[in-house]
């Protein structure tokens, strides 16, 4: 008989009550109070029919194997569910934790199921707003399937309670706890539910009963555990804030001299480290500067670079990082308290009257903003230089010792095997002032190791020789040749900033030149006698170079007088000079043939090559006869890239067409006037009304806003600026979202002025012309 | 004569001395061209009623192609549409399977613009907006925030990928109650179509479905539909340099871009998606060419062949086409009487060269360089901006002595002509005064 009374009243009130649940959970944690009248007066209900129900036996034990009254529920399959929701409104539930923590030294088997330890048993635990059953709570009571095939499968809803969730849920749950709580695939419902437990023990329990401190690090170092095994960022979320909220009543000064916590995420550490760092006026360390950077989520993830090949990136930002701000960027001292609010993750705790927020004597340098794009800039910087380096890491099968990778890197990051001999060269020319030669060959013994060497791989390595200072003849910027073997190559002392591809045409013509000159003075075999400052020297005269251009040349020289020089290759940029440019070239090649005051038959035959090479009439020759020397004035200067345009047509206009296309230009003007300033046209009628902003109430809102944004803008328009943090603490006073509510603002005032009232993003100006212009009227 | 805000002028003024075009401010130096505008405005009207409108504006290089896309850009933007605009390269297709297609989405996300925030970056914005409003809502009629929120929500839910995106739009804000800007990031991150892979984003959100090359349009569908949930009029897609598309050497892939095309032409010409717009730039060739071209695919080749009567200066702008003519001398004249207005702030008594001066600017330009000079203006404008900012700073300097100056170069690179330009009449100014 009292079962079936019980029966027919538990369904009754249960109806009521899941109608509730259903219709308003999230409603329960978000407006508590309103609800909680609602489950107040179901709960004197059922009060009232409670005297004729048995009472449910409290649990008092640990590990009640079949309690008694298992058996006869689960016969009645709907009534467990039923009496499982009248547990949330039983006032009568425990508030004193200690009887039902299952600690870590002990095991306790639920359902079969050996589960181990730092779990909550029981059947009647409250949770801390004292409304409900304990999430973490596991009642042995309740059904749960035996076997779950998989454990990653999402089988409970947002925020969890193992008396909630179906018996598969709860199936599942005590099946990852038996398996060593360690499955990875495991739904991360899984990991909260556990979860729950252990923030309860350590941040609500320590409050009222003794918890001793063993039992709190192990707990930390469990939940550091989870950590390594979950990385639903969620979870990682919590878990970090958590441990945070752990360590930080201990964190000691001067964060900032050790490294930060490594891994992904930016946690209280973080914060703190930082904060100690402004606090202490020390410049901030380049690792800091990263960790940051790293962290920050509002202004997007760093580019592919950083992310590709982190530790170039990081060793690139220290050096940049350095070079910008010496020892480093000193943070401001803001006034924004470090405050670190604790948002637990289980239900357990919401509406409970403690605060779990903690308040440090730190100024909270993460709210700011400015200090961060500085960083920003930097790495952005180092990733536009990282770039080409991080695709070529992209493709597959790539060796990153190889030369193909090393021509992408950045001089600065070179491994120090190969910067040891470009150091040792860049000391010899800087010493000598001179130019050195080698051979090739000498060359390839210490450049990291490649298949091929093509122009394209030549050519960035030489860029990157340009990183270090180095300049290199030949280079396929100024039209070289990539050196093979023998061929010998010279290094010159470069500027970094030397961009290669900017060698000018001028400079290709002189070499050029140079490289026939030089055949035609060493055809008898005595190129020894060639002064090479005063060769350059008279290049210069018709020819005037930059000192970057000069330095090159001599190096060119260097390495053409090392070698035999060749008098092919040119036919192109011969083909592209005009006939005038070539007789200077040619008149400039004699003259050098001439200033041994004699030229030889062997000079002459050069000469003669030269000049076919160059397409000019070799009958000139004949002029100057090897018996006969004669001076040759050079004059003018090639002007071989700037033909002279043939002269236009005349010009005329048609007066006709011209006040047609007034008129029509006049017709768009009045068009696009009145879309760009409609609003203007109607201003006339003030429609600006900032009335006293205390009066908002029942005022009108300024500009037909509602009361909450009227207020905002009045508030606004206080200042000229606001800094985007002033700005967020604004939004958070009044909880609403700081772009949406600006946007509002902004729009609502176009509409009104036409124009608009904020503008920029960090710091906000105001448009106070706005106020006046109201006062005026 | 209405006044010209200084801060249009100094905008269009650098703009146009670097050689770029404005951003703001077109109106102000707009020449001709009025059917065209004529025919934009009334597609831009249309979409904030709801409809749909798709245009392909064709021009050669320096007919001033990107100039009005920026117009048009800029009239949407004050009639209240969210504007998104990207240029085609490429690596940012319509089309494509190596995530080309997200990328130029990822673009396009990145540089939502609304008239308050012209500069785009306001994808956040307009989720927020959404937010906001339905907040003010919620408190006037009385029912909670989230029933509203859904309510508006499952509107999307009946367009391709609408449920997924509704769940992260709720994820928004349910992050911001919690203070979670994990949270709020990770959503943001997945509007923007910065998820790479599935696995990653349904570890942040819990959802199934990523923007990807597949579904990158039907993207763009719901963000119009949403961006008329937040309270605006629609959405504008602008996409510039198409003939990238005509690059593509591959035939199958390039037929997939145009089937693209042909599907957006399709949807907005027939089953009209609710306030969205598309407006593509993009040279003759790539219209016109029948073995490369759109004209190569003939579905496409069919809808938009131009009406064989409007030739000679006769033009059909009811048709997608839009074709854009290079300037005429006569128009570059009115082009320059423009920036002289703007450069003086609209005050005629400010001239600081008179028609005859503008003449003779033109006439030296046509000496040096020929047709060039308004066929392709750029470094010309460039110029008569430098010439003018010389005249404004010398007062008593002769404009005659100056015009022979000028140096004007067929476009180029435009940068060595600043310098060249004053220093050459700063050396004849000193001379002057001595």
């Amino acid at each position: 008989m009292a079962r079936q009374r019980k029966t027919s009243l538990g369904l009754l009130s249960g109806l009521v009550v899941l109608v509730l649940v259903a219709y308003g959970i999230h409603l329960v944690l978000a407006y508590w109070q309103v609800t909680l009248t609602f489950f107040v007066i179901a709960g004197a209900l059922w009060l009232g029919h409670k005297s004729q129900v048995p009472k449910a036996k409290p649990q008092s034990g640990q590990t009640p194997q079949s309690p008694p009254s298992t058996a006869p529920r689960k016969a009645v399959g709907v009534s467990v569910r039923l009496t499982s929701s009248l547990d949330q409104l039983r006032t009568d539930l425990k508030q004193d934790p200690r009887p039902f923590w299952v600690d870590a030294n002990r095991n306790v088997t639920i359902r079969g199921r050996a589960v181990g330890g730092m779990l909550y048993v029981g059947e009647d635990l409250a949770a801390l707003s004292g409304y409900s059953v304990e999430p973490a709570l596991i009642n042995p009571n309740l059904s749960a399937v035996t076997q779950v095939q998989d454990l990653s499968e999402r089988r409970m809803g947002y925020w969890p309670s193992y008396n909630g969730i179906s018996p598969e849920a709860r199936g599942a749950y005590l099946q990852w706890l038996s398996a060593g709580r360690k499955d990875p695939n495991a739904d991360i419902g899984l990991v909260f539910l556990y979860f729950y437990g252990l923030e309860r023990r350590v941040l609500a329990d320590t409050l009222s009963v003794p918890v001793p401190a063993a039992e709190i690090a192990a707990i930390s170092a469990e939940v550091q555990r989870l950590l390594g095994i979950y990385s639903n960022s969620s979870f990682r979320h919590y878990a970090n804030n958590f441990l945070g909220v752990l360590e930080a009543k201990n964190l000691p000064g001067g964060l900032y001299r050790s490294s930060p916590p490594s891994g992904p995420g930016f946690f209280l550490r973080h914060k703190v480290g930082l904060a100690q760092c402004a606090q202490d006026g020390v410049p901030l360390p380049a690792d800091w500067a990263i960790a940051w950077l790293e962290g920050d989520t509002n202004s997007g993830s760093l580019p592919t670079p950083a992310r590709r090949c982190p530790s170039e990136f990081r060793r690139l930002f220290v050096i940049r990082y350095a070079q910008a701000y010496g020892e480093g960027l000193i943070l401001p001292k803001n006034k924004t308290r470090l405050r670190f609010d604790y948002h637990a993750a289980s239900a357990s705790f919401h509406g409970w009257k403690h605060s779990l927020g903690i308040e440090f004597d730190l100024p909270d340098v993460t709210v700011l903003s400015s200090p961060l794009k500085k960083l920003r800039v930097i790495a952005e910087e180092c990733c536009v230089e990282l770039s080409g380096y991080s695709r070529r890491l992209a493709k597959p099968g790539i060796d990153r010792d190889s030369l193909e990778c090393i021509a992408d890197l950045p001089y600065s990051l070179w491994p120090d095997k190969y910067r040891g001999p470009v150091e040792k060269i860049r000391a010899m020319v800087a010493t000598s002032g001179q130019p050195l030669a080698v051979p090739f060959e000498s060359v390839l013994k210490w450049i990291p190791p490649h298949t091929t060497l093509g122009k394209s791989l030549w050519r960035s390595f030489v860029a990157r020789l340009g990183e270090a200072g180095i300049g290199i003849e030949p280079d396929p910027a100024s039209g070289g040749q990539v050196p093979k073997g023998e061929t010998r190559v010279a290094f010159f002392p470069s500027t970094p900033r030397e961009r290669t591809d900017e060698i000018s045409a001028r400079y290709r013509a002189a070499a050029m030149t140079l490289q026939l000159a030089v055949a035609v003075a060493s055809a008898d075999g005595e190129t020894h006698e060639i002064d090479r400052t005063a060769l350059i020297g008279r290049l210069e005269e018709w020819l005037p170079l930059t000192a970057i251009e000069k330095a090159r040349l001599n190096a060119h020289l260097r390495r053409i007088m090392a070698d035999r020089p060749k008098i092919t290759g040119f036919k192109s940029q011969i083909e592209a000079m005009n006939k005038s440019a070539r007789e200077v070239v040619g008149k400039f090649v004699v003259s050098v043939a001439q200033t041994d005051g004699s030229i030889t038959k062997a000079e002459h035959k050069m000469l003669e090559r030269i000049f076919k090479l160059l397409n000019l009439d070799t009958a000139a020759l004949s002029a100057i006869t090897p018996e006969e020397p004669r001076t040759v004035v050079v004059a003018g200067k090639t002007d071989s890239d700037h033909p002279i345009r043939s002269p236009a047509p005349a010009f005329v206009l048609d007066a006709n067409r011209i006040s047609q296309l007034q008129a029509e230009t006049e017709r768009v003007a009045a068009l696009l006037t009145g879309i760009f300033s409609e609003e203007e046209r109607e201003s006339p009628t003030p429609s600006v009304q900032l009335e006293n902003p205390e009066h908002e109430g029942d005022a009108p809102g300024l500009w037909g806003l509602d009361a909450m944004h009227s207020g905002l803008a009045a508030k606004l328009l206080e200042r000229a600026h606001w800094t985007r943090t002033e700005l967020e603490e604004l939004a958070e006073d009044r909880q609403i979202m700081l772009d949406g509510a600006l946007e509002t603002i902004n729009e609502a005032c176009l509409d009104a002025t036409g124009q608009s009232l904020l503008d920029g993003n960090d710091p906000v100006e105001v448009n106070r012309e706005l106020v006046r212009e109201d006062q005026a009227v | 004569m209405n006044e010209i805000r200084p801060r249009d002028r100094d905008a269009v003024l650098q703009a146009l001395r670097a050689g770029v075009v404005p951003r703001v401010g077109q109106h102000l130096v707009q020449v001709g061209r009025a059917a065209e505008l004529d025919a934009l405005l009334k597609d831009i009207e249309r979409i904030a009623d709801g409809g749909a409108a798709f245009r392909l504006i064709v021009g050669e290089y320096g007919a001033g192609k990107t100039f009005f896309l920026n117009l048009v850009r800029s009239i949407a933007l004050e009639k209240r549409l969210v504007v998104m605009n990207a240029d085609l390269t490429p690596d940012r297709r319509l089309h494509a399977t190596g995530g080309q297609a997200r990328s130029l989405f990822n673009e396009l996300a990145r540089s939502t613009a609304t008239r308050t925030r012209t500069d785009g970056g306001a994808l956040p914005v307009v989720v927020e907006k959404f937010v906001t409003n339905a907040k003010s809502e919620a408190k006037a009629t009385g029912r909670p925030t989230e029933e509203v929120i859904q309510d508006k929500l499952s509107a999307l839910s009946e367009l391709v990928g609408g449920y997924d995106f509704a769940i992260v739009v709720d994820i928004y804000w349910k992050s911001f109650e919690e203070k979670n800007t994990d949270g709020m990031a990770s959503a943001v991150r997945w509007l923007r179509g910065e998820f790479g892979t599935k696995t990653e984003a349904r570890a942040a959100l819990g959802v199934r479905e990523i923007v990807d090359d597949a579904n990158m349009y039907d993207q763009l569908k719901l963000l119009a539909r949403f961006v008329r949930l937040a309270g605006y009029a629609g959405l504008l897609v602008c996409l510039d340099e198409m003939v990238n598309l005509f690059k593509l050497s591959n035939t199958q892939s390039r037929n997939s871009n145009y089937e693209q095309i042909l599907r957006i032409l399709n949807d907005t010409l027939q089953y009209a998606p609710e306030g969205l717009g598309f407006v593509l730039g993009g040279t003759p060739e790539f219209l016109t060419d029948s073995r490369r071209g759109l004209y190569s695919y003939a579905a496409l080749a069919s809808r938009l062949s131009e009406n064989a009567f409007a030739r000679d200066g006769r033009v059909d702008l009811t048709g997608p086409v839009v074709r854009l003519g290079s300037l005429t001398p006569e128009e570059f004249l009115i082009l320059l009487q423009k920036l002289r207005n703007l450069f003086a702030f609209g005050d005629s008594a400010k001239y600081l060269l008179r028609d005859e001066g503008l003449m003779a600017f033109m006439e030296h330009c046509h000496r040096r360089i020929g047709e060039a000079y308004f066929r392709t203006p750029r470094t010309t404008i460039t110029s008569f901006i430098n010439l003018l900012a010389v005249l404004d700073q010398n007062p008593g300097a002769d404009w005659r002595a100056l015009i022979g100056n000028v140096k004007v170069e067929p476009d180029k690179v435009p940068t060595t002509l600043d310098n060249a330009v004053t220093t050459e009449a700063g050396d004849e100014l000193a001379s002057f005064k001595l």
